[in-house]
């Protein structure tokens, strides 16, 4: 059942003398009750202003985002709307994320609903607290201190308490795991999945790790130059990708084992966002890419039930797939 | 005679009390054209190990131990020669690019400048070999490039030029510390096809030091893996990833995403990594240690010869089989192919993660290869 619907979302970055930057240029997106959807691309490609827009941190110059079949508001200087509290963030930095000089209760107790234990007497409010602390795995007393007291995956937790208060029915995650040391790493990473399937709650893990992604992610959507070019459950992804940009990223990842090898880099450089290339964005760099991909931009099409492309070469098997190959 | 020679490493911090010890009898060789890899948690003193090879120790510490680059010992050399000898037959390249180039001057100025200094070129002369140098780590129009800026080009494009201005003086020998953690697996693949270019046709040799083992496997020759200023294990890359010895080794894998362990929760190393100021008595592991004796809390194991040109520090040795290892890790993947199968398993694995809140229990940490 999708929770959060993402709908031909455009975010425009102006900069006066300078031509609009289009970050992210139209791009839909679904996430279920439960679901983890990874969402994966190199940097500047668009996935952390996605990230920032679904939760109304930057303005949608075109396009929608609905949570539970409500519209999502922009963030303003006054209160967010009760309906949008369902949707929490969290941030990459646990270190400027968290207030430096308030308790951590407190700052956990910000996101509990008033109403919702009944009372907003303190002690119900540090009960709560205490039950969040628990569920992500510190001990109540770390409610008393305050966050330079603690270690950088420990803070992330506080953090992921911290977003878990307002009873969210989404979060989005940016890089939540990428600042931290391997070991930590696997326990925040495997704490982000048990919530998930423990409250059935949506999670869009944004990350430029691919591995950890595959590791946790039950669908994937491939990011490139503010276009979703690949949405895939996980393992398709990796057995087969369809875009020919997500069988570069896949084929980047230095591997463990006795016969890997020096991975192989896609050529050319990500081209400036400003003035991206016609037809489709990916062109310059692909392999495959033939003449109808020079002018023509693909869509995102459904391919084989599950899974969605916007390349040229799909459906594969397909006129054009065929044409490509003779040509290469 | 290897290029480089760290032969029985040790450096402390005075502090009150006992000091601080940061390097603990580390002993290291690099010969010409290899590329040795240096792994480890942060803390574990790969940095202030590598760091040595430039005649760096920390401020106010004391080295022991010799390290010999080209058979001279940079520890006792004199600070004129170590100007000399940084630059031309070593250099490094660190991990953000946009610290180590200089913002507000040109590219320009800042590779040609060691140019005039060490190898006393022209003007001209420098400019033609900062122009080389660009086109060998294949910057587009390098002629155009000398005349920008750093914040003109990418992360990775930036990278790449602080390669060529460490390469510039033909160093025989280059420090990469985490020089593709901050850049995309593309442009790290990129970098990484670069170094490997450059130790073939040029015979440079480097220490690389890079927390992501898959990197390590596909890019160095030999490995050192370090924790808490001790090495725990050396030998070939591939033969210590494949089949580690050290407890330790096989932690920092086992914390790995990877094909082997998909739809299980991952396996984090339990309690906090050692640091100089906090180190264990006997093995400085023996805490996070499922395998610990009693010895492991008073004795400091000794690196040991194990064979096939490995050593391992270890009193246990848990993982002495190899073969048996490599069988039941396979046994373990089959297992991980078959629960990735329906998401019911995958939430039951969640369900199992739940448990490893406070970290795992031993027989959930090492039950796939010990079993």
């Amino acid at each position: 059942m999708t929770v959060l619907d993402v709908n031909d979302v455009v975010v425009d970055y102006k900069v006066s003398g300078r031509p609009v930057v289009h970050a992210v240029a139209g791009v839909s997106l679904q996430v279920g009750a439960g679901e983890i959807v990874g969402l994966v691309g190199e940097s500047g490609c668009g996935k952390s202003s996605l990230g920032r827009a679904i939760v109304g941190l930057e303005k949608l110059a075109r396009g929608s985002v609905t949570l539970d079949g409500h519209e999502v508001t922009p963030l303003g200087r006054g209160a967010r709307p009760v309906a949008d509290r369902g949707l929490q963030m969290i941030f990459q930095d646990p270190y400027s994320s968290l207030n430096p000089r308030r308790r951590i209760w407190r700052q956990i107790a910000d996101g509990l609903p008033a109403d919702a234990s009944g009372a907003r007497s303190a002690g119900r409010r540090r009960a709560a607290v205490n039950e969040l602390l628990d569920a992500v795995g510190l001990a109540a007393s770390a409610g008393d201190r305050f966050p330079h007291e603690f270690s950088g995956g420990q803070r992330q937790r506080i953090a992921i308490a911290r977003a878990l208060a307002a009873q969210p029915a989404v979060i989005v995650a940016d890089e939540p795991v990428s600042a931290l040391d391997a070991s930590t790493r696997a326990q925040v990473s495997n704490l982000i999945v048990q919530i998930a399937r423990d409250r059935g709650m949506g999670v869009l893990f944004i990350s430029h790790d691919l591995s950890g992604v595959r590791h946790m992610a039950d669908r994937v959507a491939v990011m490139y130059l503010g276009r979703i070019v690949e949405t895939s459950p996980t393992e398709s992804l990796w057995s087969e990708p369809l875009h020919p940009y997500s069988d570069a990223l896949v084929k980047a990842i230095p591997q463990l084992g006795l016969t890997a090898t020096t991975p192989v880099a896609p050529r050319g450089e990500v081209p400036d966002p400003s003035s991206p290339p016609a037809g489709c964005r990916f062109h310059p760099r692909c392999p495959l890419a033939f003449e109808r991909c020079l002018t023509d931009d693909p869509a995102l099409v459904t391919v084989e039930g599950s899974r969605e492309a916007a390349c040229w070469l799909q459906p594969a098997g397909g006129p054009a797939r065929e044409l490509a190959l003779l040509e290469a | 005679m290897s290029l480089l020679e760290i032969d029985d490493l040790t450096i402390t911090l005075p502090t009150t009390g006992a000091g601080r010890v940061l390097v603990d009898g580390v002993s290291l060789t690099v010969d010409s054209g290899q590329m040795v890899g240096l792994a480890g948690e942060s803390g574990s003193g790969k940095t202030v190990t590598a760091l040595t090879a430039l005649g760096f120790v920390p401020e106010g510490a004391t080295a022991t131990g010799a390290v010999r680059l080209d058979g001279e010992d940079l520890l006792t050399m004199d600070k004129k020669r170590l100007r000399e000898v940084r630059g031309t037959t070593v250099a490094m390249v660190f991990q953000d690019p946009m610290t180590s180039l200089h913002p507000m001057l040109s590219i320009q100025t800042q590779l040609t400048e060691q140019l005039r200094v060490h190898r006393n070129l022209s003007k001209r002369a420098a400019r033609a070999r900062a122009i080389e140098m660009l086109e060998l780590v294949r910057i587009p129009n390098p002629a155009r490039a000398l005349s920008a800026f750093p914040h003109h080009f990418s992360g990775g494009m930036r990278q790449r030029i602080a390669i060529a201005s460490a390469l510039a003086c033909d160093p025989k020998l280059l420090i990469a510390d985490e020089v593709t953690t901050a850049l995309d697996v593309t442009v790290q693949a990129g970098i990484l096809g670069l170094l490997d270019q450059l130790r073939r046709e040029l015979g440079m040799a480097v220490v690389f030091i890079t927390h992501d083992l898959g990197v390590m496997n596909v890019t160095t020759d030999s490995l050192y893996v370090m924790y808490s200023g001790r090495v725990a294990e050396q030998g070939g890359t591939r033969e210590v990833l494949a089949a580690p010895r050290h407890p330790y080794t096989r932690a920092l894998i086992d914390a790995l995403p990877d094909a082997r362990n998909l739809g299980l929760p991952l396996v984090a190393i339990p309690g906090e990594a050692a640091t100089p100021e906090r180190r264990p008595a006997g093995c400085a592991f023996h805490p996070r240690c499922a395998f610990a004796e009693d010895r492991c809390r008073t004795e400091v194991p000794a690196l040991r010869d194990i064979g096939g040109q490995r050593e391992l520090a270890c009193h246990v040795d848990p993982f002495a089989t190899v073969g048996a290892v490599a069988g039941a890790a396979a046994a373990a993947s089959g297992a991980g192919t078959a629960s990735r199968a329906g998401t019911a398993s995958r939430a039951g694995a969640a369900a199992a993660a739940s448990g490893a809140n406070v970290g795992p229990t031993d027989a959930e940490l090492y039950g796939r290869s010990s079993s």
